[in-house]
Parts: structure tokens; C-alpha cells; sequence
């Protein structure tokens, strides 16, 4: 499937609710938790994080990784942590209106 | 394996885990830039999904491709990263920009409100410059700067009969001829203006103005009419009824109704279908701008080869220069003057751009008003930045305490221009909205140039300029005060606790501008005093006649009702009986032109038995009367006598004036001798008397004769009437308007003003030139002592230790006065010599304005010095005298 944007940003705010991230393990994230369902280019995700970045969603900082690998490191603010609630509870609104429309008796033509 | 997902709030499975980790130990630096920063982020991943593949099984270079592949093209996201990156920092540091400019603003506004008197003495100052400013420059923008409202403006030219005598008009045979023949021309116009009377329904009839315009008037401009259709050359040529609205009477009369196109108006007594509306810049380029209505061109008996009056407005043809289109008229003036078959004599013509003949007589108004303008604006300039610097240096402890607490020098420096700023726009705007007083006495000053000046109040071009230029200005005024403020020596503030500083070099450049100021307003006032002396002598110069007493108004005789000449004779001469009758009249007369009403009419007349050379024969004013003319205005006779109402029929009788008595009948008597005068039909005329001179086209003319023809001989439908009263002349108008009315009820009065009103009109610009240079001169006169004031006080305060000093040392009263007066004054005198030597050179502008005195005319300068010197002296007599009264002992304790 493809992804859009929107849901990108959602999959971003949603894995740094679990912790800081680089990158990189937010695309491992992605895919583990996805079980290799959503196939993403894996660079369309930094210009997604820098875009929430400027918007105040997550933070961004340098740091020193456990091998001493400079990493940037991204975490989800207070307002992020707003506007992830707000996603969450948009989409279960979505996904429970689409699932009525799914569900509806009456057969294929 | 065993990669540990950052964070501890849930534990996945190890299943498909990392060898890289995850976890943050610690901080570190950001690199440098956004390239930087991009690069190494990418990097790290393209890295760590390297190490994780090649621990699945692949070798490097496989694992390598593998890795780019999933993530899409490196260079590409790299690319990405850096524009935003590079965006962001350029937002960051705009909105830091913005912040710093908000704040500063509101520094500048808490300051200045602190001190309200200063703040609004500075704006107002400034807005008097401003608004002086802007109502010239107006002028000069719309004369100058701007295309004239025509499309392709600068093609279109006048053509003017070419004289040794001067340039004029082109007569109405001569018009055709040169539409017809030009060939450098790509279409030609003319206007011409008459009175007519007007009715709408059943309504009073009210005289208006009307345009005369032929079918190619609007074309040649490029102009389409505001609404409904131009004349067509059918219109002229069939005489149709039509009419077209100017603009300024469709607006004001009908409220820009559209609908008024095919409704009918009465003019001259017949009804006339309303066609369209005429733009109000079409009638400029003819040289008239008040006609109310307009018809198509109508030609008239009067209208022969000789009587030249009309404007020709024509565009050149594509690609040719006003050079070769005047070589060319020239040739074409050669070959028909060459070809016997033409018959009558060819004038040269004289093709000037339009707009060069339009501005033309403005120039040197113009000029001396910018230059003037000029000058209040230095003054203006130099003032304020007096008026800054006394406001910075008594906050200087508090800019010394604030750098020395660590405020960055260039902070302070940008939020003292910010204030200078804020006083600019503010002074600015308001300068802007007091311009539109001006705007009336700059156009009454320069005449037809005001013409094309933006008349919208709020012209976005010039509201943008002055906005801009007084920011600017304002901030210039601050800038030698932030500059001290920010970088002055603070040290010493500081350890000597005085409140003010100023060192020796401040005060020096200081009195400088206060002499600069000085210097400006002595030519100022030179030129204001100039031109007080050139009115007063206009006005006391003799006219030849006496305008106290005397009503005037016009009558037209409309040739729908008097269609012959005995008709239109019948008519002025039944109402001069009726006004004669009038209580209160002592005399009654009238003309075709008023002395000094702006329309004259001159030309050549033969005397019988005597020969001229070509081109020396006489020539003088003309001028058609009735009886009774001379009484009324108080004309005296000089020799025979003036026409009566008996003089009518197949006598012909002229009068003639004393110039040309003088000129042509020097040795002899010129009653009874005749002459032919070639204006109406042309017969013999007997000289029967000699009347005295009058000014007839300005005060300040040169005679040169006039010749006076009875309209009982020569029929006019338009004449001008004189009623000299015993009292109060217009206590008679009403009665006047009944006489007229018991003639025809369907004529009206028309411009009805006294003489002494007419008489002062004819001064009018250079009036109107004089106040306002007078204005300007009071304005810098005012300033330049303020200046004066404010340095002399401030100086003396910051000096009141050393003179306490003094005095405890034995120093008198008057030596403190003059070591004061000395002191303040250098500068003054400075300004004084400067002051006059620049006027020498500058009033050589108003010479064109001048009358009866000399651009260096030693009073007028004397008066100037006298004025702003006791000004200057007045301003200093203040803080020295204080400075004398001083008390030692309280002057050495505040130190």
C-alpha cells in the first residue's frame, strides 16, 4: 500500500509516544509493528520528521549512541502529545464510519 | 541479538531486531549547518541499515545497494533537508528581526510619550515641512515626473502661428488648412469657448461656459468620453443639435448618471440631445479647464483668416521628431507663400511640444517655489535634528547607565533612529493630509501647470513617496543624536555625575545648524520681501480708469431669438436705457473686454492717406463699446468727445487712446481724421475723440493703444457690462436683473463681479506666490529663533557652575551678558553673511515674478537681515538674561 503524508506524520507521533527515536529505529519500528506491511521508502521519513520538528510536534537533539555514534534523536512534545490524541481519536472515528459503510446488508451487485 | 528499543515503556519481541542501538547515552554538539546536519543524519542510517543487513548475511557492497535502495534516492532526501533547513534559519531570523523592530518601536513610542511636549513639537514641525513640500511637489510631479493623461502623451504637440511679436493662435481657415495639408500630423484638434445659456426643463436659465470642440478632439488625445459617443465630423459640419456633460458636471449636477445620455438639455434656447460626457482631462491639452458643457465646433462669421485665437492640438505621425515635422512645416510655409494662387498672405507656424506649451509660463514659479520648498525642508531638517539632539543629551546618563550594563551600543543606536523614525511617519501622515490647504494656493500660484497635478486626495504614488521619505528623514534627523548617544563618552558622565554632556565640538556643530538655519531664512525672507514690494507696486500703479464703484457682468444676446444685427443692437441698447434708469446708476456702458480680465483682442488698423512699411503699419488693442463706456469706468477724454447714444446709423465714429494719438498723430490733432479698422464690417471710421490710457491686459504691461469701435456699428451678442453706482455697487444687482429681464426673461446675468474684484484677480498668482513664499518665510523665521532659543538655554543651564564661578570671582551682570550673547550669536552672524550672499544668487529666480524692483533690491534684503536678526536677537535676549541673574551661590551648589 501506499502511504500518505497524513498518515505518516500520525505513524511518526504515534512510535515516538513509545520513547525517543533516531531515525533509523523508526523505521525498524515501522516495519516490525506493521509486520512488513506498509512498504515506505525509508528516506520519505526524514522529511517528514523535520516537518514536524517546524511545526513543534517533536523535538529534535544530537546525541551519543551506545557505540558512540552520533545520532539525531526525536521525541514527542507536549503539543505533540496533543495532537496525537486528536489524530487518534479522528482516525477511530474514520475507521468506525468506514467499517458501518463495509458492514451495510445488501449484497454486490 | 538483544537490541533494546529506546525507552521503557514497552518491550516488543527481539524478533527481526537490530545490531544497532537505539538508545541515547548522552548529548552531543549539532553540527554547524543545515548541509552538515542533513548529511550526517543520513549517513547514520544509511550506516546502521548496512550493519543490520550485512548481520542478516550480505557482504558489504550488497548490503550497501540493498540499503540505498529502500531508502530512495540519498541525494535527493539529502537535497530536501537542506532547503528546509535553510528555510527554517531564514525564518528564525526574520522573525528575530521583526521582534527586535517591535520592540523597539515600542521604546521609541514609551519615550516619547513621556515627554509629550517634545514629541508633538517635533511632529508638527515636521508635518509643516511636509505638507509645504508635498503641495509643490505635487505640482512638479503632475507638470514633470508624470505622463500627461493623453495616450502616447509625448506625440502630441501644439501648433502655434509663428511671430517676431510672439507666438499665438491659429485662426480658424488657417486650422483647416493645416489639418488638411500636414502630413506630419496624424490627426489635429481644436477648442474654443463660449458662454451659452442653459436650461434644464422648465428651470432658471443659468449662463455656463461652453466648450467648442471639433469631431477629432478626443481621437487626437486618445481619450474615449466616460460615457455615450464623442462628435462626429457630421456633427460639426450639419450643425446637430448635440451636446456633451463635462466631466466635473456629470459628476456634481447628475451624480454620474448614466442615464442622462439621450435626455435633452435647452441650451441658447433650443433643445439639445445630451450624448455623452467629456473626460476633464481633455479640455487641459486646449488650455481651458472650466467649461461646464460642450458643443460641436461651430464656425462663425467672425472667424476669418486674420482673427487668430485657436489652439491646434495635433499628434505627429509615427516616427518623426518635432524637428523634421517643423522642417517640414516650414517647407510647406515656403510653397504655398511662392504659389501666387493662394492669394492670401501664409504665417509661419511653430510646433512646440504640448507639454512644454502647457507648463511653459509655470517654469519659473515652479522653480522659485521649489527651491523655496527646499529650503523650509533644510530648515525643517536641521531644526529638528537640534531640537533630537537636546532630547538625547538630557537622557545621556540614562543611555551611559544602559551601555554600561551591558546594552549593545548598536541596540541603542537603532532604537534612537527608531524613534527618529516614529516622529517622521507620524509628522509624515499628517503633513500629507495638511498639504490638501496648500494644494489650493500652490495651483493659484503656478497657474495651468497645476492643471495636470494628481488631484486625488490620497494619490498612492505620492502617499507611498512622502511615507517612505519621511521615514527616512526622520531617521536622518536622529542620526547624529543616536550616534552620540550610543557611542559617546560615557566615561566621564559617569564619574562626573553631571546630568548633561557636551563637549566643545557638539555645541560648535550644533550653533552651526542654528546658522545654517539662519542662512536659509535670510533668503527666504529676500524673497518673500521681494515679492510683498512687487504686489504693493502692482496695485498702486495707475490703470487708467476707477474700479471703485463699478458693477460688471456679461449678457448674451442668443442668436436663436436676435438672428440679425439690428436685433442684437436693438437688445443692449433697450437694456442700457433700462439700467440708466436704475436709482443709483450714474452711468452705464459696455464692451467685449474689461480692462484686466484676461480676453483682449489686437490686431492692425489703416489710416486713410498714409502709408507703413510692412509689418510697421499701426497696430493697438480694439475694442468694441457702447455709449456711456468711458463714463462708467471713469475713462477721462483728453481731447473731443466720448460717443452718445445719438451716434448710431451710418455714422461711424472711433475713438482712439492716447498712446496711439501719441504714436501716430504726434504733431497734430487726430479728430476728424479716419481710419479703416478691420474687425466687423469694414468701413470708414472717424477719430472723434481721445481717451487716456488704460491697462488692458495686466498692470504691469507696456501701452500699447487701444481703439474703440460702437457696437451699434459692429453687432456683438456677447458684451460685458460696466454700471459705475453711487453706492454700494452690488445693492443694484437685483434691480439690474429686473430691467434685464423685462427685455427677455430668457437671458440671464452672467459672472457678475465688481471691477475692484476683477482688478485684484488679475494680481492673483502673484499674490498667491507672495503669501505663500511670505509663509514660508515666517515658518523658517520662527524656526531658525526656536533654534536659536533652544541652544542659547541649554548651554547656558549646562554652563550655570562656570558662570557661578565666575561671578563669585567678581564678574559683573553685564560681562556674563555679553560673554552669553557673544557666544550665541557667532553663528547668528555667520548665517547673517551667508545669508545674503546666497540671496544675491537665488532671488535671480523670482525675476520673472518681480515688479517694480530689482532682484537685489537693497530694502527688501535690508528688511530681511533687520527681521530675522532681531528674531535671532530677541531668541538670545532670554536664557542671557537669565544667564545674568544667575545667583552665584546656587549656581556653584547644583555644579
Amino acid at each position: 500500500m501506499d502511504v500518505l503524508k497524513g498518515t505518516l506524520d500520525l505513524m511518526i507521533l504515534k512510535a515516538l509516544a513509545h520513547g525517543e527515536m533516531h531515525g533509523y529505529g523508526l523505521t525498524l519500528w515501522i516495519r516490525r509493528t506493521t509486520e512488513e506491511a506498509l512498504k515506505i521508502e525509508d528516506g520519505a521519513l526524514y522529511p517528514a520528521l523535520h516537518r514536524l520538528v517546524d511545526r513543534g510536534w517533536i523535538s529534535a537533539e544530537w546525541g551519543m549512541s551506545e557505540n558512540n555514534r552520533r545520532a539525531k534523536y526525536y521525541a514527542l512534545t507536549t503539543k505533540g502529545r496533543r495532537q496525537l490524541e486528536k489524530e487518534l481519536e479522528s482516525w477511530a472515528r474514520f475507521s468506525a464510519a468506514l467499517g458501518k459503510i463495509v458492514d451495510a446488508p445488501g449484497d454486490l451487485p | 541479538m538483544g537490541a533494546v528499543l529506546g525507552g521503557p515503556r514497552q518491550d516488543r519481541g527481539c524478533a527481526g531486531g537490530s545490531a544497532v542501538s537505539e538508545r541515547k547515552r548522552r548529548r552531543a554538539p549539532a553540527p554547524g549547518d543545515a548541509r552538515q546536519d542533513a548529511h550526517e543524519e543520513v549517513a547514520f542510517h544509511i550506516a546502521s541499515a548496512v550493519q543490520d543487513l550485512m548481520a542478516e548475511g550480505l557482504d558489504e557492497a550488497a548490503a550497501r545497494r540493498e540499503a540505498e535502495r529502500r531508502f530512495g534516492s540519498v541525494d535527493r532526501v539529502e537535497g530536501q533537508l537542506v532547503q528546509m533547513g535553510v528555510r527554517r534559519a531564514r525564518r528564525q531570523r526574520w522573525s528575530g528581526r521583526v521582534m527586535d523592530l517591535v520592540r523597539d518601536v515600542r521604546h521609541g513610542v514609551r519615550n516619547l510619550r513621556r515627554r509629550p511636549a517634545f514629541g508633538l513639537m517635533m511632529v508638527g514641525i515636521l508635518a509643516l515641512g511636509v505638507a509645504a513640500t508635498v503641495a509643490v511637489f505635487r505640482v512638479i510631479d503632475g507638470a514633470y515626473l508624470r505622463p500627461l493623461p493623453y495616450r502616447n502623451g509625448d506625440r502630441l504637440v501644439q501648433i502655434l502661428s509663428d511671430d517676431p511679436e510672439g507666438r499665438y493662435g491659429l485662426s480658424w481657415p488657417e486650422f483647416q488648412d493645416w489639418a488638411r495639408e500636414g502630413d506630419f500630423l496624424a490627426g489635429a484638434a481644436t477648442a474654443t469657448a463660449r458662454g451659452v445659456t442653459l436650461r434644464e426643463g422648465s428651470g432658471e436659465p443659468e449662463a455656463v461656459m461652453a466648450g467648442l470642440a471639433t469631431a477629432g478632439f478626443l481621437p487626437v488625445l486618445g481619450l474615449d468620453p466616460l460615457i455615450g459617443r464623442g462628435f462626429t465630423e457630421d456633427d460639426v459640419v450639419r450643425r446637430e443639435p448635440v451636446v456633451m456633460l463635462s466631466e466635473a458636471v456629470w459628476r456634481g449636477r447628475f451624480g454620474a448618471d448614466p442615464s442622462v445620455v439621450g435626455t435633452s438639455l435647452q441650451v441658447d434656447g433650443q433643445a439639445h440631445v445630451v450624448i455623452g460626457v467629456m473626460p476633464e482631462a481633455a479640455p487641459i491639452a486646449a488650455g481651458f479647464g472650466n467649461a461646464g458643457l460642450w458643443l460641436p465646433f461651430e464656425e462663425q462669421d467672425y472667424m476669418v483668416r486674420s482673427t487668430h485665437f485657436l489652439p491646434m492640438v495635433a499628434r505627429l505621425r509615427d516616427g518623426l521628431s518635432i524637428e523634421q515635422a517643423q522642417a517640414r512645416a516650414d517647407a510647406l510655409v515656403a510653397r504655398l507663400a511662392e504659389d501666387a494662387a493662394t492669394g492670401h498672405p501664409v504665417h509661419a507656424v511653430a510646433i512646440e511640444d504640448l507639454r512644454a506649451t502647457l507648463i511653459g509660463p509655470s517654469r519659473p514659479v515652479l522653480l522659485a517655489l521649489g527651491v523655496a520648498v527646499g529650503f523650509v525642508l533644510l530648515i525643517v531638517f536641521a531644526n529638528l535634528t537640534n531640537l533630537f539632539l537636546a532630547h538625547t543629551m538630557d537622557r545621556a546618563r540614562e543611555f551611559a547607565v544602559r551601555a554600561s550594563l551591558g546594552a549593545g551600543r548598536r541596540r541603542l543606536l537603532r532604537q534612537v533612529i527608531t524613534e527618529g523614525a516614529l516622529v517622521g511617519l507620524t509628522g509624515g501622515v499628517v503633513g500629507l493630509l495638511l498639504s490638501r490647504l496648500l494644494g489650493g494656493l500652490v495651483s493659484a500660484a503656478t497657474g495651468s501647470a497645476a492643471n495636470l497635478a494628481p488631484n486625488t486626495t490620497l494619490d498612492p504614488r505620492i502617499t507611498l513617496l512622502t511615507i517612505g521619505a519621511s521615514l527616512v528623514l526622520g531617521a536622518g534627523i536622529a542620526a547624529w543624536p543616536a550616534a552620540r548617544a550610543a557611542f559617546g563618552p560615557f566615561g566621564t558622565l559617569l564619574r562626573s555625575g553631571t546630568r548633561t554632556i557636551g563637549d566643545r565640538r557638539a555645541w560648535r556643530r550644533r550653533r552651526w545648524l542654528v546658522g545654517t538655519e539662519v542662512a536659509l531664512t535670510v533668503i527666504l525672507l529676500a524673497g518673500a520681501a521681494l515679492m510683498i514690494r512687487s504686489v504693493r507696486g502692482l496695485l498702486e500703479v495707475d490703470p487708467g480708469f476707477t474700479g471703485e464703484n463699478v458693477l460688471t457682468f456679461t449678457l448674451r444676446a442668443p442668436p436663436a431669438r436676435y438672428p440679425d444685427d439690428a436685433a442684437i443692437q436693438t437688445f443692449h441698447e433697450r437694456v442700457l436705457a433700462g439700467i440708466r434708469a436704475v436709482p443709483g446708476v450714474a452711468a452705464a456702458g459696455a464692451t467685449i473686454h474689461l480692462p484686466l480680465d484676461g480676453s483682449n483682442t489686437n490686431g492692425s488698423f489703416r489710416i486713410t492717406g498714409r502709408e507703413f512699411p510692412d509689418g510697421e503699419g499701426p497696430r493697438g488693442n480694439k475694442r468694441v463699446i457702447s455709449a456711456g463706456y468711458f463714463e462708467a469706468l471713469g475713462i477721462p477724454v483728453l481731447a473731443g468727445r466720448a460717443p452718445t447714444v445719438d451716434d448710431r446709423g451710418e455714422r461711424e465714429v472711433v475713438v482712439i487712446s492716447e498712446e496711439l494719438a501719441r504714436r501716430y498723430w504726434p504733431d497734430e490733432s487726430p479728430i476728424g481724421k479716419q481710419v479703416a479698422f478691420s474687425w466687423g464690417p469694414p468701413t470708414l471710421q472717424e477719430v472723434v475723440g481721445v481717451v487716456g490710457e488704460v491697462k488692458q491686459t495686466g498692470l504691469d504691461e507696456q501701452p500699447i493703444g487701444t481703439i474703440y469701435r460702437l457696437h451699434t456699428t459692429f453687432a456683438t451678442s456677447y458684451l460685458k457690462y460696466s454700471v459705475r453706482t453711487t453706492g454700494d455697487p452690488t445693492r443694484v444687482t437685483s434691480a439690474i436683473r429686473g430691467v434685464v429681464r423685462e427685455v427677455d426673461p430668457d437671458v440671464p446675468l452672467a459672472s457678475i463681479r465688481t471691477m475692484d474684484e476683477i482688478v485684484a484677480a488679475s494680481v492673483g498668482n502673484r499674490r498667491t506666490l507672495m503669501q505663500l513664499l511670505t509663509g514660508f518665510a515666517v515658518l523658517g523665521m520662527l524656526l531658525a529663533a526656536l533654534g536659536v532659543y533652544a541652544v542659547a538655554s541649554q548651554a547656558v543651564l549646562q554652563r550655570r557652575g562656570e558662570i557661578g564661578v565666575r561671578m563669585a570671582l567678581g564678574a559683573r551682570a553685564t560681562d556674563v551678558l555679553r560673554m552669553v550673547v557673544g557666544e550665541e550669536t557667532w553663528a547668528v552672524v555667520a548665517g547673517l553673511v551667508v545669508g545674503m550672499l546666497g540671496a544675491f544668487a537665488a532671488t535671480r529666480l523670482l525675476e520673472a515674478s518681480l515688479f517694480g524692483v530689482s532682484a537685489t533690491d537693497p530694502l527688501a534684503f535690508g528688511a530681511a537681515i533687520v527681521t530675522i536678526a532681531g528674531a535671532a536677537l530677541v531668541a538670545t535676549a532670554f536664557p542671557a538674561a537669565r544667564a545674568a541673574a544667575t545667583d552665584p551661590a546656587v549656581a556653584l551648589r547644583s555644579g
